[in-house]
Parts: C-alpha cells; structure tokens; sequence
C-alpha cells in the first residue's frame, strides 16, 4: 500500500516536472526573442556581413529564416530526439558543449556541498545548543556576514590574496598548464584521474578546485548554519521533546529520534536546493576564476547573443533544479512517510 | 503575552542593521555635500592609490574613488528598493488572486509560478538583460522577473490559510464583497508577513542587480554603480582600492538589510516565521 | 549532557581531519616537466574561432596558424610590409600587376612527409575563395594556377599591388590537399556548402609548419608542439601551451612565472610589473571618430564645419597618453607601418580658436550630439566606455556637447554598418597589411565611407585619386598618393584619426626573440 503511494507520487511528480519544463523551454525561447539586435552581426566578420549571400547561408544554417512560431516547434521537435540546435559561437552541437562544460560545474558544486554540509551542520548545531550565548551571536553574525558578501567580490580578493599574494593555491584552469587531462571516464578530472590510478594528476587537479570551491562553499554554509540553527531550536521547543524528556528517555534517544530525524528532513530539503543552486549559481565564481563551467558557458552565450546556446543552458540547468527538487522530495518521503505533502 | 527572549530591542544585530541603513539613506541624500569631488569629473591622475587628496584613490579615467562611492548610494540603494517594491507589487497580486479564487485560477497561476522559480536566477536574469541590452533599467527589469515568485507562493499561501478564519466567513455572510474582504480582512494578516519577506529579499536583490552589473549587463559608465566599480577593479588586480571600496559598500549595505529582515522575522509568531522561512 | 559530551568529541575529530586536510593542501606540489621538453606557457584572451586556415579571421587565429601552416611568402619579427620568401623563393610580376609568378621550393614537406607542391598551394588558395567564409574575400578577383609542381601563378582581375603582401597572411596558409579531401575537404566552387574538413582541421592540423596541433579548445587551452619532421630548423620549443585567462590575472601569472608570455596587458597595468621584460610596439590598428556626412541623419554632424571643429579640439596628445605608453597620434587613417603613412610633422594638431571659430559658422546651438559605440567592449586594453568619456570631456571644452550612448556590441555594430548614427567611436584593423586596404574601404561611397555617411559624389577629386592609386604601378608614386589622400581625408572629411594603440608584450626573462607583430601578435617560430 505504501509503496503504490509512493510509485504514483513520483510518476505524478515527473509528469508535473516535464510541463514544467516545457514551460521552460518556452519562456527561454521568448527571451532569446527579445533581443534587439542581430545575432548574425556578431558572429560574421565585418567583410563577410556585407555580402548578403554569407548571411543568408548562417541564417540558413541557423535556422533563423523561418517564422519564430514554427522555430519553436523545430526546436521541441529536436529537442525530443535530444538536438539542443547548434552554438553560434562554438559552431558545434550545444549537447556537445554542455557535456564538455558540465563536469567540471558538477565538480565544484559537489566539492562545495560536501564542505558545506560538514561545516554548515557543524556550525549550526553549536549555534542551536549554546543559544543566545557568545558562541551562538558570533555564529549568526559571521554567517548573516556570509550570506550577504557578493561571491563576485569575494572571488576576486580572495584570488588576488591566496594565488598572487600567498602562493597557497594555484593560478586559473583545471590543471596546471600544459598537462594532459586524464581521459574521460566521467568528465570530471578528481574521479577520472583516481579511476585511473594518477594520483599525482588527482592532487594537482584538486588543488585547482579549492579555491573557487571555498568561495561558492562560503554562502552554502552560511545558509545551511542558519537553516540548521533555526530547524533545530524549532524542534528543540516542540511538545514531543517535551513530552518524550517527560517519560524518562534518555537524552541521546530524545535527540535522535525526535530532534535529528525532523530536523534532517528540513536540512536534506535546503542541501538539495543550495546543490540545485550551486551548480546553476556558480556564474559569477566560474567567472573571475575562468573555470570552464556551465555558468561560464551561460555567460558567454548571453553576451554573444548565442540563442541556442542561450536556450540549452536554461532547459538543462532549470532541468537539473527540478530533478534535485524530485530527489529531495522523494528522500523527504522516504525518510518520513508519515508526513503528508501534496 | 510571553516575554520573547528574541525581541529586537534584545538583539544588537537588528540595532545595528537600521543604523547602517540610516546611515547609507543619509549618505545617498546628502552625497552633493558629503563627498569631495564630483563623480564624473576627470580631474586626478590615473589609477592612484589612497592619498590625503583622494581617500580610496582614482581610477582609470582620473576619478575619486570615493566620491563615486558615495554617489554610487544614489543609484543602488533606491534602484534595489524599486525593485523589491516591484517584485512585492507583482508577487503580491498574483499571489491573492490564486488564492483568493482557487480553483484552475489557482492552478494556472502557480503552476506559472513554479516554471519561473525552477529557472535558475541568475541565468535567467542573466539572459533577459543581455537580450534586451545592457542597461540598469533593463537589468532591474530581470531582477524583478526572478523575484516576483517567492511573493506569490507565500502570499498564497497565507491567504489559503485565512481564507477559512472565521471573521471572513461571517464578513462574507454579512454580504461584504471580494473585494472588501480582500483588502479590509485580510491585508493585516499578510502585509506583516509580506513586509518582512521583502526586507529578506531586498539584500538578494541588491546582489543580483550588482552581480548583473559586474557581469557588464547592468550599469553603463559613466554612472558610478558599486558593481560596475567593481568590474573595473577585476580588471586591475594589483590596484585593489578600485574593487574593495565598492565591494565593501554593498557588502554593508546588504548586510544591514539582512539584519533587519532576521530580526523581524524573529519577532513574528513562530508560524507566519515558520512559512517565510520555506 | 552526554550528548553533549559526544558532540564535542566529533568536533573535535572533524576539526581535527579539516585541519589536516588544509594543511597539506597549502603545500607546494609543483608539476613535473620532462628534462628535454622546453615548454612555453602563454596566457591569451582567446578570440579564435577556428583553426582552419581558410576559415580563420581572429589575430589569435593568426599567431597559431603562423607556427602551424607556411605561406608562400611571410615577414620577419615586427615588420609586416616587405615580405620575405618562405614557400615561394621568389617571385616575380609583369607591368600592371596582374600576374604573379612563383617559384616554390623543392624541399618543403607536410607534418606527414608528403613533400609540399603548387597542387596544394592551388587547393588551398581555391578552398580560401570557394568556402566563402570570414576571409574569403581575400581571394576576390585572384585566381591561382599551377603550371608545374614548384611554380604557381595567380592572375589578377584588376591590377593589384598589394598580392605578395596578401599572400603572407595566415589565411593563406598551404594545406597538405590530400589529407584534407580525405577528411571531407573540398576545394572548388560550392565549397561553402561541400567542404566538412574543419573538425578535422581543429583537431589534426595538416600543415608544414614548425608546429603541430596537439590540443583544441576555444575555451581553455590550445596546445602546439614541435613538428618533427620539419623541413626547416627545429624550433626552441618543444610544445607551447596557449591559456586563455583574462587579463587582469595575465599580469599576475606572468609575474610569478607561472606564464612565460601575456599577450593583452595594456600599458598601464605594465607600470606597475617588475621582474618582467616589457616589449612595445606600435599595433597598425588606428581608432577614429567620425561625423556622419549625411544631411538626413543630421544636419550638424554633416556639416564640414562642425566636422573640423571636432577635428581640431581635440587634445590628441591627451589621448596618447590615455591609451598609454607606446600609443601614437594617428597622422592619418593609413598606420605607420604600412608604405604611405602620414609623417608625424602632418599629423592634424589641436588647434582650440580655430574649432571655436569653425563651431561658430555652424548652426550648433548645444544640443546633445550622440556619439554610439561598443559599450563595455575593449580592443588591445584601451576600453570602449573610458576612451569616448575622455573624448567627450574634451570637446565639452570647446561647447560641443556629446551624448554618449554605449550600446551593446551586436546593436552598435548593426548601427554602425546601416550608416545611422550621428557620431562613431571605431577602429580598423586591416584585412591585409597594405595601404590598399584603406583607399579601397575610406573613401566617398565606400564600405566605411558609408557608414560615416559618405556618399559616392560627394568628394570627386578623392574618387579620383582612388582610382588612379589603384592602377599605378609605382611604389614610390603610390605612396605619395597613398599620402595625398589621407591630407585630403584630414582636410575635409568625415573621419577624424585618432591613436593607433600600443601593442605589448610581457614576458618573463627567459625568453629571447620576442617582437609585436601587428598580424600575428608574436611570431611563436622565432622564440627561443
């Protein structure tokens, strides 16, 4: 019985996840259409822009001759058979650009979440014991501080201070110049370089990933210290500590069963979310620290005007945000089924 | 009434977040006489670091730094207070209608809602600023497009739950219309809550906007927008005064309207908290 | 309280294992290099879109396909005017122009041993013409043929001067023709839509250059390493990694040492460096205004007299200074290291009476004039936003009051191409090394006349001159023309020159043979 509810709740839940992302694939499509100018302007040369035969065959190739209705139908058309249209600025299929761009994002979004989540329930739960005390006021005031430093800042100074100053990290890229990825198993140089058994190649493009990992880990803990403080002082409160105290049970089962368990829920629910927003927020760190990301991929699409890049970007990011969104919500249920979410 | 140990008066932090607010409202309104040099005006060498003449220094064109700081007040501060207004505005009204109504209004409207907060913020924002060009006006524009949708789900939300409350049955019964019942009955309930949503929120959208602008799809030159400032500084490493002074200004000021919005929501019930928090 | 207890210990040994992991991430772990490899780290802004070499039309484009493909002819460090023999060991022309004969040398060879003949110096150039691509229009009015293996003719529709000089471009680039047909390469009319070999070409270049293509990416890292069989010397290098990083963390990797060479610091970010070798040129890119001439986009800006009163209220050494060390007044429209550049001595000098006085037989009365250019952009360090508010402070000094309205690139040049706006910052960088290039594009009537509102009829003594530089055989008759055109430009035109920007190079003390070269940026093959 209770396994049919949870089976319909997921097919319902991805049924709803698939409209949604059609409403995306339409709203990205509206904006690539909002644009003023001339996307062919940018991406032909000065000579080539004054015969009209060179434009005539980009737009061709591009597909942007035909009406914007039926380009939108194209576009679904082959985005079903897995074609997110080819890049202007890369001329090659986007689907190639974004595996290429997408491990590398996913790397630092899960080097973030990791410190995120060991420092931020770390620092939230001291927070929520020593309520109100020194710890618990220097805990809020660093991390109210941590969610309010724009990360575009704090990547710069922390560049110019860790790389150029101190030496601790290394400069831009993945790896240091000039040395071979290892071949790609996953995309994502830590695992494949480990697969492969180079752990020097590991190291090296570990010590590439700290830096731009600490400053996108920065906000998340401060969110997840917060998050954390705040679940578990509302559970700390609530009538069934109360009432279990009250019956004798020791404290280690009171806060086990009755303080950890809710409070793991609300905290999967954020750390879900900030993952979700990590590997799409990462914009502005991938930016100053020139990692080839997604975020990084979205950027240049948006300022070369690259529709299709545009587009493949919003419908894989907003595609990852509602599947995360599905997995949380799914572990919420699993982890407690007898809480009721519709 | 319970004395709560979480009441402002009892927290430095909200004290000191309005003070910093104050303090930036009144810089913004007397820039003219508070700052040494006009913001535009070329008049000092390049790229100069802090002296007694220029404080924070000058920039690429010969600017002071400082002044620009200064006046830079007058366009984040009250762009960022349009633009939460504007996303509470836009959030509010739709969030009451699908509440109010229920029904496939209800539906339609959320589910509208969820499409547009399952797209990433920034990418979006990022997007609609550069298509419709590099502007500020055009970057509030898209900060308010990805904002508008946390309003809409709370209200909602809050409206579900008065709708049944009993003093709007019997107004209803009474013969009072929608509309009155709308806004005489339930605005008190949700303008709380609404209003403290928005202090939340303000500091995120301050972010955004000045993230925009870094990205060089927001403030234009000559006009002296922290993030804009900042960018500029991107490009100079070694001449740090140009990014730490502006980064510093909006890392105060946003942190003053986070410690304000913490410290009102502190002092609402636990369960209007307890809504804001999702 | 014993919970509490616990959760101490845990803190304490996660504390422990965090501080143990910081710790030895802050040790150094340098990368290990094979003793014989000598690599070469460069950080670039990359603007590459390919690496084909008929297909390629970026300067970073050209610095790569320069180590890569052979030309039939080339320039040496930072000249690019008189070309010397690289393929072709000589060459010679008939009287008007139109016929160029060259005679290739026996002992070039492809990175695969297929030795080089004229048949792949005819295919390349074919492919360059057919594929219609960015520089295709390089082949207009040439032909290439190839009467034996080791001589190529190319025959010229109308005379023209400039073609040894055309043919040392990258673009130029031979091909090894065999390898390329058989990845999908095809050279004859309807290449544009026939020819697939550029996936091949970015991934396996087939040139007969010191260098090889061992990495492609146009984000990240491009790699080059020596050819082995290279029929020439080897060069110093055995592999050069080519970074794109931005510019700003440019000047500090090559501080470090982390980089070898920075491509894209501007003058003022070298004041500060130390430790480094700054080396400075001259880029033949000039940066101009122009005033539209057009009646129907403004009757202000069309005037010959509000066109001077800018002209002359200009403070140019000014804007040297802004655009920094090693920046030049632009004397004319032509830069100065092409063969009819304007001397220094004819440059247009600020002159503040005479722009008040020409202001004033205007019907000026102070109204906002706009000025639109590429707002955020920047070209070899000097930005966009920073050059038009030095410019319009300015002629603000003189009563002329400048709009300044940044627009993003794909607008603004969208704009600037449809000959609409009022006023334009740009600049021109040439398609080929030769003063053809502006008498051909700057005159009434043509392609960025134009745009500044010039129409054909409005200047005939220019026309003529034009056409009577086209066909004149002369060098030393050419370039007294190429000059005259340029004073007549300065006289009464649209265009106002104003700086050719500096071109820099910063590079750590090793590296011996570095010099800017306005094609190519640096020659990758002369470093050692």
């Amino acid at each position: 019985m209770r396994r049919n509810s949870l089976g319909t709740f997921i097919v319902r839940r991805i049924a709803i996840g698939i409209l949604l992302m059609l409403g995306i694939t339409f709203i990205s499509f509206s904006v690539t259409q909002l644009v003023p100018g001339d996307p062919a302007a940018l991406n032909l040369g000065q000579s080539a822009m004054s015969d009209p035969t060179i434009v005539k065959a980009w737009r061709v190739k591009y597909g942007l001759d035909k009406p914007v209705p039926e380009q939108y139908i194209i576009y679904i058309n082959h985005l079903i058979h897995g074609d997110l249209g080819l890049s202007q600025q890369s001329r090659r299929p986007v689907s190639s650009d974004l595996k290429e761009y997408f491990p590398a994002t996913f790397e630092l979004a899960s080097v973030a979440i990791f410190f995120s989540l060991i420092f931020g329930l770390l620092f939230g739960i001291i927070a929520a014991i020593t309520r109100n005390r020194w710890p618990d006021q220097i805990i809020r005031f660093v991390t109210l501080t941590g969610v309010s430093v724009p990360t575009f800042w704090l990547s710069l100074v922390f560049f110019y201070l860790f790389y150029f100053k101190l030496s601790w990290f290394p400069s831009n890229g993945r790896l240091d110049p000039g040395t071979d990825a290892p071949s790609t198993i996953t995309g994502m140089y830590t695992v494949d370089a480990l697969l492969h058994g180079q752990f020097s190649l590991f190291w090296q493009a570990f010590r590439h990933l700290m830096l731009p990992a600490i400053v996108l880990a920065i906000y998340t803990i401060a969110v997840l210290t917060r998050f954390t403080r705040a679940s578990i002082l509302e559970i700390l409160h609530n009538d069934y500590v109360r009432a279990a105290r009250a019956k004798g049970l020791p404290e280690s089962l009171v806060i086990r069963r009755h303080v950890l368990r809710p409070a793991l829920l609300s905290i999967v629910t954020v750390a879900g979310v900030a993952f979700g927003n990590l590997l799409a927020g990462s914009v502005l760190v991938e930016n100053v620290f020139s990692w080839p990301g997604i975020g990084q991929y979205a950027y240049r699409s948006s300022i070369g005007l690259d529709l299709p890049g545009i587009m493949g970007v919003s419908i894989v990011v907003a595609g990852i945000f509602i599947i995360m969104n599905l997995l949380v919500d799914i572990a919420y249920r699993f982890i407690d089924p007898s809480l009721r979410h519709g | 009434m319970k004395k709560n140990p979480d009441s402002p008066l009892r927290q430095p932090l909200a004290v000191i977040g309005v003070s910093i607010l104050a303090i930036w409202i009144l810089i913004a309104i007397f820039a003219p006489l508070i700052a040494p040099s006009n913001p535009i005006a070329q008049n000092y060498g390049q790229l100069l670091p802090p002296n007694s003449h220029n404080w924070f220094g000058t920039d690429s064109v010969g600017r002071d730094v400082l002044s620009r700081v200064i006046y830079g007040a007058r366009i984040t501060l009250p762009l960022s207070m349009m633009l939460v207004i504007l996303a509470m505005i836009v959030g509010t009204v739709i969030g009451a209608i699908a509440g109010y109504f229920g029904g496939w209004i209800d539906a339609a409207l959320m589910r509208f809602t969820d499409v547009v907060l399952a797209f990433p913020g920034i990418i979006l924002a990022m997007a609609v600023a550069a298509a419709l060009g590099a502007e500020l006006r055009n970057a509030v524009f898209a900060v308010v497009l990805v904002a508008w949708p946390t309003y809409a789900r709370l209200v909602r939300g809050l409206i579900l739950s008065s709708k049944s409350a009993d003093y709007v049955t019997s107004s209803r019964l009474l013969g009072a219309s929608t509309t009155r019942a709308l806004f005489v009955d339930l605005r008190p309930n949700i303008s709380g809550p609404v209003f403290v949503l928005a202090a939340l929120e303000a500091g995120n959208g301050m972010l955004l906007l000045s993230g925009l602008s870094f990205l060089g799809l927001g403030a234009r030159p000559p006009s002296a927008e922290w993030g804009a400032m900042v960018s500029a500084g991107a490009n100079n490493f070694d001449k740090w005064w140009l990014a730490v002074f502006p980064g510093l200004a909006i890392l105060t000021a946003v942190l003053a309207f986070n410690f304000l919005g913490d410290a009102l929501r502190d002092i609402l019930d636990p369960r209007t908290a307890k809504a804001l928090r999702e | 309280m014993g919970t509490l207890k616990l959760g101490r210990n845990r803190f304490a040994a996660i504390a422990g294992a965090v501080a143990l992991v910081s710790s030895s991430l802050i040790l150094q772990t340098t990368s290990s290099n094979a003793a014989s490899e000598r690599v070469l780290v460069i950080d670039s802004e990359f603007n590459h879109k390919t690496l084909d070499p008929q297909r390629e039309f970026e300067d970073g484009g050209n610095m790569m396909d320069r180590a890569i493909y052979d030309t039939l002819l080339t320039f040496k460090g930072s000249d690019a005017s008189k070309p010397v023999p690289s393929i072709a060991l000589s060459y010679t022309a008939n009287a008007d122009s139109t016929v160029y004969t060259f005679k290739l040398r026996k002992a070039a060879r492809f990175s695969d041993g297929t030795p080089l003949t004229s048949a792949d110096v005819v295919y390349s150039f074919d492919r360059l013409k057919n594929i219609k691509g960015n520089p295709s229009s390089l082949m207009d009015g040439l032909t290439a043929t190839a009467p034996d293996k080791y001589t190529v003719i190319i025959t010229a529709d109308q005379p023209d001067t400039a073609v040894p000089v055309k043919v040392a471009g990258p673009e130029f680039g031979i091909v090894n023709s065999k390898l390329v047909a058989a990845h999908g390469g095809y050279s004859l009319v309807g290449a544009d839509t026939k020819d697939k070999a550029e996936n091949f070409l970015n991934t396996t270049s087939a040139g007969s250059g010191p260098y090889m293509l061992s990495k492609f990416s146009l984000t990240t890292e491009v790699d080059l390493v020596a050819n082995p069989k290279y029929w020439g010397a080897q060069p110093a290098y055995s592999k050069i990694v080519i970074r794109n990083v931005t510019q700003a963390v440019q000047a500090l990797d090559v501080q470090k040492g982390v980089a070898n060479i920075a491509l894209d610091l501007s003058p003022k970010q070298t004041d500060s460096l130390s430790g480094v070798n700054v080396t400075a040129g001259v880029s033949t890119t000039v940066w101009f205004l122009y005033s539209n001439a057009n009646p129907a986009i403004s009757s202000i800006t069309s005037d010959p007299n509000f066109q001077n009163a800018v002209r002359y209220a200009l403070n140019y050494s000014d804007l040297t200074a802004f655009a920094g060390k090693g920046s030049i007044q632009a004397a004319g429209i032509i830069p100065s290291a092409f063969q009819g550049a304007l001397k220094p001595a004819d440059a247009t000098k600020q002159n503040i009476a005479l722009a008040k006085a020409d202001l004033a037989k205007t019907a000026y009365k102070g109204e906002p004039i706009g000025l639109r250019y590429w707002g955020g952009g920047a070209w070899e360090g000097i930005s966009f936003d920073d050059f038009a508010t030095v410019i319009s402070s300015q002629l603000a000094a003189v009563g002329i009051n400048l709009k300044l309205e940044p627009t993003p690139v794909g607008d603004a040049l969208t704009t600037y191409r449809n000959g609409t706006d009022t006023m334009g910052l740009w600049f021109w960088g040439p398609d080929w090394p030769d003063s053809s290039n502006y008498s051909t594009n700057f005159g009434p009537g043509e392609k960025v006349g134009l745009r500044a509102g010039w129409a054909a009829n409005a200047a005939p003594d220019i026309t003529k001159l034009i056409n009577a530089v086209a066909i004149e055989s002369d060098a030393k008759k050419r370039a007294a023309q190429y000059r005259q055109f340029q004073l007549d430009l300065n006289a009464n035109s649209p265009f106002i020159p104003l700086i050719q920007s500096p071109a820099i190079l910063v590079s750590t003390k090793n590296v011996i043979g570095i010099a800017t070269n306005p094609i190519w940026k640096v020659n990758l093959t002369e470093l050692k």
